[in-house]
């Protein structure tokens, strides 16, 4: 069996200027005394891959939650292609921009096949009938995303590799221009990070915008175009990993002693943490 | 493997079938037995209920009290099929929001109020002040616990939960303040009221449950696509373009408003509700373009089937049908339970 082209997913561009996917002094605050996202300025355009990184509490879910049209900034807006996103219809919304949030709890036992299919949804009719053209569809994302072996299981019934990749399918048939993916790898060994950074780089090279929420700043230096940085509800950094992984931008953030050095093998930035202070808390 | 068990359409119109069956059978069945074919010669001659006995039994006692056992079951469990999606809980009822208990507390309200100010013990047709005020009391419980989850600008699956809880524990309470203040002869009525059941039906009654309940039916059904975005999450299911807070303030006013005619009509009759849709679910699998009409049929074919027990099991004595439904229910859930788990399934 030849690989499935990932191209064969990804809906032909609209003739013109390639939509981009920006925010615009966006600001969020949960309590009136808070400001979780503060200013962030920030745009993303087709086929670009960019992390999203920072610590925790740093405002990286809330910040791809307003990308996504999920949350509506208290400040700001971002816009689709210039237009706010608050005006576009939900589905016409998840027709641009896919999002996998990180909290997904399967329930009542729907199969892999059944969760993929139903990434259709903004697409479907008001009766949600899904035609031919659909089901071809679904059954080339679960060729590439391999999960075609697995696909009459209810999904709590996978490991975690496969879980992500039964995800990842049922974002993809949803055919957004961009593509939002808040940590998919959190919970993932080694093998199965590497193989989604491999899967969401070559689906960017097709042409997706790709925005990935992830901890490991190493395999994010290694795949994404450009990092963005945040620290406390601001962006701190927005480059290419080579002007973002610099430890002396990375220890204020983390507040960690830290070396910054070029990978052997690949020659992109690898941050090797020392501890909290320069002897690292060990002897 | 599961895959056997998933999408078996031929369900459809087997329960449909099946729902058919129980319409045209359960009639006949009961203490006075009667001649299906000399009853049916006798109405198609054009004898009418003063003529014929058995035509009066069949058309004004039987025939409405089985279509109002289809209606009320048909609704509970297409209620509970849809609460359970909508709160993501496989133990939520058609009651687990407040409905019955804020519907019970009018009822049983009503009963007291009877004997104090026996000038509101009106009827207008099949609606007495117990009925108008039951409904009330739903009514009054689906406003509150909509405006308790609202809290907050979006609505929460959990305290949506909470809510629903506290507010049928507070009902509760009020129910026991009132029998506690009520003189001993309205207890019976009280807990007669409470059992819930389906004698004394009449073709009044049954309009009164049907003209909301169908409606609501009709609008819940059409929701199942969206209903299936909800099983991995408000999120997720957000992301892919559905309006999560109309599809639950939809679920939610439908189903409770369905709920509120039926209770406040036959009484908080259990178990129908959480039952028939795991039953139903083991036949269907989770999607709910299949199993919302599977239940809905089912639920009817069960509630029936209870009844014609419940009136024809003593011949002398007629049980409220809110016993057989748990008593019959009870064990055979209990039963599929342990059959599932022998075959590994949840």
């Amino acid at each position: 069996m030849t690989p499935a082209d990932p191209l064969l997913l990804i809906t032909p561009p609209t003739p013109g200027p390639p939509l981009e996917l920006t925010a615009h002094g966006v600001g969020h605050q949960f309590q009136s005394t808070w400001w979780c996202l503060r200013g962030i300025e920030l745009s993303c355009r087709p086929g670009e891959l960019i992390g999203l990184v920072g610590p925790n509490g740093s405002g990286k879910s809330t910040l791809m939650r307003a990308l996504a049209g999920q949350t509506t900034p208290t400040a700001g807006e971002v816009r689709l292609g210039g237009r706010p996103l608050s005006r576009l219809a939900p589905r016409e919304r998840a027709r641009a921009i896919a999002w996998l949030p990180q909290d997904v709890r399967p329930a009542f036992g729907f199969t892999v096949e059944e969760v993929i299919a139903q990434g259709r949804y903004p697409h479907l009719g008001a009766l949600g009938v899904s035609g031919p053209g659909d089901r071809e569809l679904v059954r080339r994302a679960m060729e590439w995303t391999r999960t075609l072996a697995f696909a009459r299981r209810p999904l709590e019934r996978l490991s975690g590799g496969e879980r992500q990749r039964v995800l990842l399918a049922s974002v993809l048939v949803q055919q957004g221009r961009f593509l939002l993916l808040d940590e998919p790898t959190s919970a993932l060994d080694l093998h199965h990070q590497i193989e989604v950074f491999e899967q969401i780089y070559e689906l960017s090279r097709a042409g997706l915008g790709v925005i990935v929420i992830t901890h490991d700043l190493n395999l994010a230096a290694r795949y994404c175009d450009r990092l963005v940085l945040l620290h406390e509800g601001r962006l701190v950094a927005d480059g290419a990993p080579s002007v973002v992984m610099r430890a002396e931008v990375l220890r204020p953030v983390y507040e960690v002693e830290l070396l910054v050095e070029p990978n052997p093998v690949t020659g992109t930035p690898m941050v090797v943490p020392l501890g909290r202070g320069v002897t690292g808390g060990r002897p | 493997m599961s895959s056997a068990i998933r999408r078996r359409w031929w369900l459809a119109p087997a329960a449909l079938a099946l729902m058919l069956a129980a319409a045209l059978l359960a009639p006949l069945a009961g203490p006075e037995q009667i001649d299906a074919v000399a009853a049916a010669r006798a109405w198609w001659s054009g004898a009418d209920a003063v003529q014929d006995w058995q035509v009066d039994i069949l058309m004004n006692i039987r025939l409405p009290r089985v279509l109002l056992g289809l209606v009320a079951g048909a609704t509970l469990a297409l209620v509970g099929a849809v609460f359970q999606a909508l709160l993501r809980n496989p133990l939520a009822t058609p009651y687990t929001l407040g409905v019955a208990s804020g519907g019970s507390f009018g009822a049983v309200a009503a009963i007291f109020l009877g004997e104090w100010a026996p000038a509101l013990a009106l009827r207008w047709g099949p609606i007495g002040l117990v009925q108008l005020m039951a409904f009330g009391g739903a009514l009054a419980a689906i406003m509150i616990i909509w405006w308790l989850a609202r809290v907050g600008g979006r609505l929460s699956t959990n305290e949506l939960l909470l809510a629903g809880v506290t507010m049928g524990l507070i009902f509760s309470a009020l129910i026991m303040a009132t029998r506690y203040l009520a003189s001993p002869h309205l207890l019976r009525d009280m807990d007669r009221w409470l059992m819930g059941q389906l004698s004394g039906a009449t073709w009044g009654t049954l309009a009164a449950v049907a003209l909301p309940a169908l409606p609501a039916a009709v609008v819940l059904l059409l929701l199942a696509r969206p209903l299936d975005q909800l099983a991995l999450g408000e999120e997720l299911a957000g992301g892919r373009g559905v309006d999560v807070v109309r599809l639950q303030f939809w679920s939610f006013l439908m189903g409770s408003l369905a709920t509120g005619a039926v209770v406040a009509t036959v009484g908080p009759i259990g178990f129908v509700g959480l039952i028939v849709p795991h039953a139903v679910r083991r036949l269907t699998g989770p999607g709910h373009v299949l199993l919302l009409p599977v239940s809905l049929l089912l639920g009817g074919v069960f509630l029936v089937a209870c009844d014609t027990v419940a009136r024809s099991a003593w011949q002398a004595v007629e049980i409220p049908v809110g016993i057989i439904t748990s008593l019959l229910g009870g064990p055979f859930f209990i039963a599929l339970l342990i059959r599932g788990r022998s075959r590994g399934r949840l």
